[in-house]
């Protein structure tokens, strides 16, 4: 499950600075196979729950680099998962930290 | 079956998979999978060998499985247009399975058994009901009733599904429209446990369901034991339906389109329909999970969709004949 180019959090990721690998899918969520997201090669991968390890774990997940090398970006849900007046607050702290993690 | 459509039975599979293995959401061309298959190093190899070649595979299974339960069930009821889907068995499974999502005593072996119990509760109800009538079992009664089960049964999941605080119950609902996406070495170990004795005794019936297909009075006269048959081949089909719905959510209709296809073409006995219907339901459902994947790129369609929008055609085609 990804979200697209209508979604709120891919807006939010726009604004900071940072690009949804899968801004041509025009609905606002939708599910993709693991290969289409080893074929765009995200540099990170964010997450809402408490522990990526659940998938992270897995064999066929070893595809994606980043799975690989672990890099996943912890994000609350309650501030990103939907339009709210944190919003702002949101997408500094996005920004900051994509900042910090990108090589 | 002849030595030249042996051959060329061989070849379908292995060009089917092959196709399944080239297509998806990167079209890689048949030379990177042939390399990704045997060396370990080459670039395409974690693609073929962890993601595709599971998938492929599983979806070959689980395609022959499903046409085998539509042509066992086709010829217990002695009417072309019995299948899994149809007969309330996959929405049965599908809420056992999504049972034991909810109260977490999942775990990749306890899904399949729960989805078990649920087919088995949805064929024995299926059953009651249709013999509300009277004692002879009409088979249009019958796909009446699991019509009605399979709505009921799936009232029911949604209603967990909405209900539910269980982590794996928002993926549940992916699964459940039916799809390989999840496909990997571990859901084929865990579907191939469950499936091979089925699958066999499935085999080992095959002159029976000649006989039955007769009508169960001349079968008896024949030295069938068309009870003891007719039980075994129920808990079959519910079975092979059950592990197929715990690995890769409710799939419709392969069941009807395959053993139609394969009687069309071959018209063969169920000695050796079976095997048939199991080696083309492979390649059918490999060939939908294709265009499931490449359709709408990057997203990919439930595989359920596909073979719905092939099955229900072909379902009215047969109700319209049947009745004539």
């Amino acid at each position: 499950m990804t979200v697209g180019r209508g979604s709120f959090l891919s807006e939010l990721v726009d604004r900071a600075g940072g690009v949804n690998l899968f801004s041509d899918v025009t609905a606002s969520s939708g599910v993709v196979s693991i290969e289409a997201v080893a074929a765009r090669n995200p540099d990170l991968i964010f997450t809402t729950t408490e522990e990526p390890s659940g998938f992270a774990s897995r064999p066929e997940w070893q595809v994606v680099s980043a799975v690989r090398k672990h890099r996943f970006l912890r994000v609350s849900g309650s501030e990103f998962n939907r339009p709210s007046p944190r919003a702002p607050a949101a997408i500094r702290e996005l920004a900051a930290r994509l900042d910090g993690t990108m090589p | 079956v002849s030595l030249t459509r042996q051959a060329l039975l061989a070849s379908m599979v292995a060009a089917c998979l092959l196709i399944g293995l080239s297509a998806g959401a990167v079209a890689l061309p048949l030379s990177d999978v042939w390399q990704g298959l045997w060396h370990a190093d080459a670039a395409a190899a974690p693609i073929v060998r962890e993601l595709r070649a599971p998938r492929v595979v599983l979806a070959f299974l689980v395609g022959g499985s499903l046409g085998m339960c539509g042509a066992a069930l086709q010829a217990m009821i002695r009417n072309p247009l019995a299948e899994p889907y149809l007969l309330g068995l996959s929405s049965g499974a599908g809420l056992g399975a999504v049972i034991a999502i909810a109260t977490r005593a999942a775990g990749p072996w306890a899904i399949p058994v729960a989805a078990f119990l649920g087919a088995i509760c949805a064929v024995a109800l299926v059953y009651r009901l249709s013999l509300v009538t009277g004692r002879r079992l009409d088979p249009h009664v019958l796909l009446l009733s699991g019509v009605v089960v399979g709505a009921f049964a799936g009232a029911l999941m949604s209603a967990i599904m909405v209900l539910s605080d269980a982590p794996g119950v928002r993926n549940a609902f992916l699964w459940l429209l039916g799809g390989f996406g999840s496909a990997s070495w571990q859901a084929l170990a865990v579907f191939a446990a469950y499936a091979s004795v089925p699958i066999a005794l499935l085999l080992f019936h095959a002159r029976s369901l000649d006989l039955i297909a007769l009508g169960d009075e001349p079968a008896h006269h024949l030295g069938a034991e068309v009870d003891r048959i007719r039980r075994s081949v129920y808990l079959c089909t519910a079975l092979l339906t059950a592990a197929s719905v715990a690995t890769c959510g409710i799939i419709g209709f392969v069941g009807l389109v395959v053993p139609h296809a394969v009687r069309t073409t071959f018209r063969p006995l169920h000695r050796s329909l079976l095997p048939l219907v199991f080696l083309v339901g492979g390649c059918f459902l490999v060939l939908a999970d294709v265009v499931s994947r490449t359709a709408v790129r990057p997203l990919e369609l439930p595989v359920g969709v596909i073979t719905a929008l092939i099955g229900v055609p072909l379902f009215a085609l047969l109700l319209r004949r049947t009745l004539r």
